[in-house]
C-alpha cells in the first residue's frame, strides 16, 4: 500500500477546495428538493440559500477552529482546550456522525442505482460494491483522495452544465413568487436542515491537520461552501420550479427524474452514475478516512485497521435503515443534532475556550 | 497484482450489470403503447415493436395482449417475444376511452407509466376512442408508429399547428396538484392522425371532453405559442395564423375580481386583390376575431361545466376575454 500519495498526508488549499464543493454536493442534491418541496413547497430552492448562508457561516467557525488547531488533530486540539474527556466524547460523536453519513450515502446511491441501473442486482451486493473502492481509496491515504478529487470534478460538474444549467431557460419566471406560501418559521427550521444536510463540514473540522498551511484555509474553505452550496441550489430550483412541488415531493429522487426529462434523457443513467458515484466515492473515502484515523487515536490501534471497521461499520449501518421512505426523516433528526454540535456549537465552545486561556 | 486484476474484473462485470445484460440486436424497442381497459376484458395493450426482415428491411411489428393488469399484458408479451422489451424509445402512449373512463385503470396506468424506469417523461400521451385504428396507421417508408404519431404533434419546423400536448410529466404534475389534465383526443382521417378533441381528466376522474371547436379554444386560452390555418366566415375564408400569445391579468371589475385574458394574434391571407382588400378587409377581421372569441366562450362554459376552470377559478363568467388579431395581406 506504500506509495507517493500514501506517504504524502499533506493537501493544499486547491484541493481542499475541490474535495469540499464534492463534499457539499454529495448524493443530498438528488434528494434535497422532495424534502424541500415537502417542507415548504414551491418555496423550497429559498430554503437552500437560508441553508447556503448558514453553511459558509458554520464553514467561517470551523476555518477559525482549524487556526487554533495549527495541524494538530481534531481529538488533540479539543482535548488541549476543553478537557480529555469532552475530546473522547466529542471525537466518539464525530465518528458516530461521519459513519451515519457514509451509510447513508452509499445506501442512498445504492437505492437510485438499483432503480435505474441495477435493477435485478440485491442491494446489499450493490452497497458493497459501491464502498469497496472507496475503502481501497481510504486505505492509501487523504492525498488520494485529494488527486481523485481533482481528477473527478470535471466529471462531475459535466451533467450541471449540460442538464441543470439549460433548465434554468425553461423555467417560468412570471410566476416564480406566486405559488410561494410565506411563513418565517418553516423558512428558518428548513435552512438548518438545508445546512446540516450537507456532509463538507464535517470534513472540514477534521481535516485541518492535513493541510500543508492550515491557517489559509479562510478563503479557499468560504468559496468552496458558497460554490457547492449554489449548485444544490441549482438542483433544488430547477427540480421545484420544473417538476412542481407536489410531484417532487412525492419523488425519492427529484434531482435524477429531472435528467429523466432533460435533453440527455436517453443516457440518464449514464450521467447520473458518473456524477453521483463519483461524488459518492470522494466523500466516502474522506468519511472512512477521518473516522478511522479518529477511531485509531482514541483506541491506540493501527489506523488503517480502523479505517476497514469504519467502512464496515457504514456498510452495516446502511443495511440497518427501512429505506427512502424513512432514510429522510432520520438524516434530518440527526444531522440537526450533531450538525448543530459540530458546525457551530463546538467551534464556537473550542474557540472561546483557547481565546480565554490566551489571555 | 493478479489479485487487484481479478478483484477490478469482478467489480467492474457487476458494477455496469454484464451477468444480465442484454444486446442492442437482443432488445425489441417499443416505439408506441395503446392501452385500453374494459370490464370484460381487463386491459388490452398494443405494443408497436418494429423488427428488421431479411435484407434489412423494416417491418412494422404490432403485439397484442389481454390480461388483467397491464403488467401482467406487458410481461405476457415479453415472454412471447424471442428479444427483451425495451421501453427507452417509446414516443408515444395511446389511452383507450374505456381506461380514461374508470378510476381505478387510470390509477394503475399513472403508476405503471411512472415506475417504469425505461419510459421517458417527455412520452406525448393521446386519448382515442379505437385504440386499434391509431396503431393501424400506415407509418410510410421509416414503419415507426411511435415517431409517426410524435411527429404529428411536433410538425415541422416552421410550421405551427392548433393540436395541444400532453407529456407524462404533465400529467403527473397537474394530478400531484390535482389540476384537470387536458389529453388531446386523436382518431384517424384519410389515414392520417386526425385532432378532434381534448379529453379533461382530473385525478382519476374523466371530467368531460371538448369537442373540435372548443378544444381550439382552449388552445387560444392557453399561453403556448400555436398557430395555423383558421377558417371563418360565410362564404369561408382563411387566414394562417403565424404568431400568437396570450397574457392573463388579475382586475377589479364591480368590486369583484376577474380574469382578463387578452388574445395577441397575428396572421396572414394570399391571394387578395387590393379591390377585395379594400372592401373586404375588416369583415374578415371582424370573422376571424369573432370565432377565436365564439370558440374561447365555448371553451370557458365547458370547463366550467366540467369543474376545470384551469384559467378561471369562478366560473366562466368571472373570465373577460379580449382579442386583439391583426392580418397581413399578402
Amino acid at each position: 500500500m506504500k506509495n507517493m500519495y500514501s506517504r504524502n498526508k499533506k493537501i493544499s488549499h486547491r484541493q481542499l477546495q475541490i474535495l469540499l464543493i464534492l463534499d457539499i454536493l454529495g448524493i443530498s442534491a438528488i434528494t434535497l428538493p422532495a424534502a424541500n418541496a415537502g417542507a415548504a413547497g414551491y418555496g423550497g430552492w429559498i430554503l437552500v440559500i437560508g441553508g447556503g448562508l448558514l453553511l459558509v457561516l458554520g464553514a467561517r467557525l470551523i476555518c477559525l477552529f482549524a487556526e487554533i488547531s495549527g495541524g494538530r488533530s481534531f481529538f488533540d486540539t479539543v482535548s488541549e482546550t476543553l478537557g480529555y474527556p469532552l475530546g473522547v466524547l466529542l471525537s466518539a460523536g464525530l465518528i458516530i456522525k461521519l459513519i451515519f453519513s457514509l451509510s447513508a450515502d452509499i445506501r442512498t446511491f445504492s437505492e437510485a442505482a438499483k432503480i435505474w441501473l441495477l435493477p435485478h442486482t440485491p442491494l446489499p451486493l450493490i452497497m458493497a460494491v459501491t464502498l469497496a473502492p472507496c475503502l481501497v481509496g481510504a486505505l492509501y491515504g487523504y492525498e488520494t483522495r485529494a488527486r481523485l478529487g481533482e481528477l473527478f470534478v470535471f466529471m462531475i460538474l459535466l451533467p450541471f452544465a449540460l442538464v441543470y444549467v439549460p433548465y434554468l431557460f425553461r423555467i417560468d419566471y412570471s410566476r416564480l413568487f406566486g405559488n410561494i406560501k410565506w411563513d418565517s418559521g418553516i423558512y428558518f427550521r428548513g435552512s438548518l436542515d438545508n445546512c446540516f444536510a450537507f456532509t463538507g463540514p464535517e470534513l472540514l473540522l477534521v481535516s485541518s491537520g492535513y493541510l500543508k498551511d492550515p491557517k489559509k484555509t479562510k478563503p479557499y474553505a468560504l468559496s468552496a461552501a458558497a460554490l457547492g452550496a449554489a449548485l444544490v441550489f441549482l438542483v433544488n430550483f430547477t427540480a421545484i420550479n420544473l417538476l412542481g412541488a407536489e410531484l417532487c415531493k412525492s419523488l425519492s429522487f427529484p434531482g435524477a427524474e429531472l435528467m429523466d426529462v432533460s435533453a440527455f434523457s436517453k443516457g440518464k443513467g449514464a450521467i447520473m452514475m458518473s456524477f453521483f458515484y463519483l461524488s459518492v466515492v470522494i466523500f466516502a473515502i474522506g468519511a472512512i478516512f477521518f473516522s478511522g484515523e479518529l477511531l485509531g487515536r482514541l483506541t491506540g490501534a493501527d489506523s488503517r485497521l480502523c479505517r476497514i471497521l469504519a467502512a464496515l461499520a457504514g456498510f452495516l449501518a446502511g443495511l440497518s435503515f427501512g429505506g427512502m421512505e424513512v432514510l429522510p426523516t432520520i438524516s434530518k433528526s440527526f444531522g440537526l443534532f450533531f450538525g448543530a454540535v459540530y458546525m457551530f456549537i463546538l467551534p464556537v465552545i473550542t474557540i472561546s475556550a483557547y481565546k480565554l486561556r490566551k489571555h | 497484482m493478479i489479485k487487484r486484476i481479478l478483484l477490478a474484473a469482478v467489480l467492474a462485470a457487476v458494477l455496469t450489470g454484464c451477468y444480465d445484460n442484454f444486446d442492442l440486436e437482443e432488445r425489441a424497442l417499443c416505439t408506441a403503447i395503446a392501452i385500453d381497459y374494459s370490464e370484460d376484458n381487463g386491459y388490452s395493450i398494443i405494443l408497436s415493436v418494429p423488427a428488421l426482415e431479411k435484407e434489412n428491411e423494416l417491418k412494422r411489428g404490432l403485439k397484442t395482449q389481454t390480461a388483467p393488469t397491464i403488467r401482467e399484458a406487458a410481461e405476457l408479451i415479453d415472454s412471447k417475444s424471442s428479444k427483451k422489451l425495451y421501453y427507452g424509445h417509446t414516443r408515444a402512449v395511446i389511452l383507450g376511452m374505456g381506461l380514461l373512463r374508470n378510476e381505478h385503470a387510470i390509477e394503475e396506468l399513472t403508476q405503471y407509466l411512472k415506475n417504469n424506469v425505461q419510459i421517458d417523461k417527455n412520452i406525448l400521451l393521446s386519448a382515442s376512442y379505437d385504440i386499434n385504428r391509431i396503431m393501424e396507421l400506415d407509418p410510410g417508408e421509416d414503419k415507426l408508429t411511435g415517431f409517426y404519431i410524435s411527429g404529428f404533434y411536433e410538425g415541422g419546423k416552421e410550421e405551427k399547428t392548433f393540436v395541444n400536448k400532453e407529456n407524462l410529466l404533465s400529467l403527473l404534475k397537474e394530478r400531484a396538484e390535482n389540476r384537470p389534465a387536458a389529453i388531446p383526443l386523436i382518431s384517424v382521417s384519410d389515414n392520417s392522425p386526425h385532432f378532434g378533441g381534448i379529453v379533461l381528466l382530473k385525478g382519476n376522474t374523466l371530467k368531460g371532453v371538448l369537442e373540435e371547436n372548443e378544444a381550439e379554444g382552449f388552445m387560444w386560452l392557453c399561453d403556448r405559442d400555436y398557430g395555423g390555418t383558421l377558417t371563418a366566415g360565410t362564404p369561408p375564408v382563411s387566414a394562417e395564423i403565424t404568431e400568437k400569445k396570450t397574457s392573463y391579468e388579475i382586475i377589479e371589475k364591480d368590486g369583484k375580481k376577474r380574469l382578463l385574458i387578452t388574445i395577441d394574434a397575428v396572421g396572414n391571407m394570399w391571394n387578395y386583390t387590393d379591390d377585395e382588400i379594400k372592401s373586404k378587409a375588416s369583415d374578415y377581421l371582424g370573422f376571424f376575431r369573432d370565432k377565436i372569441y365564439s370558440q374561447t366562450r365555448l371553451a370557458l362554459k365547458k370547463l366550467s361545466e366540467t369543474d376545470c376552470e384551469i384559467f378561471g377559478p369562478e366560473g366562466s363568467e368571472s373570465v373577460d376575454v379580449k382579442v386583439n388579431l391583426s392580418l397581413n395581406f399578402v
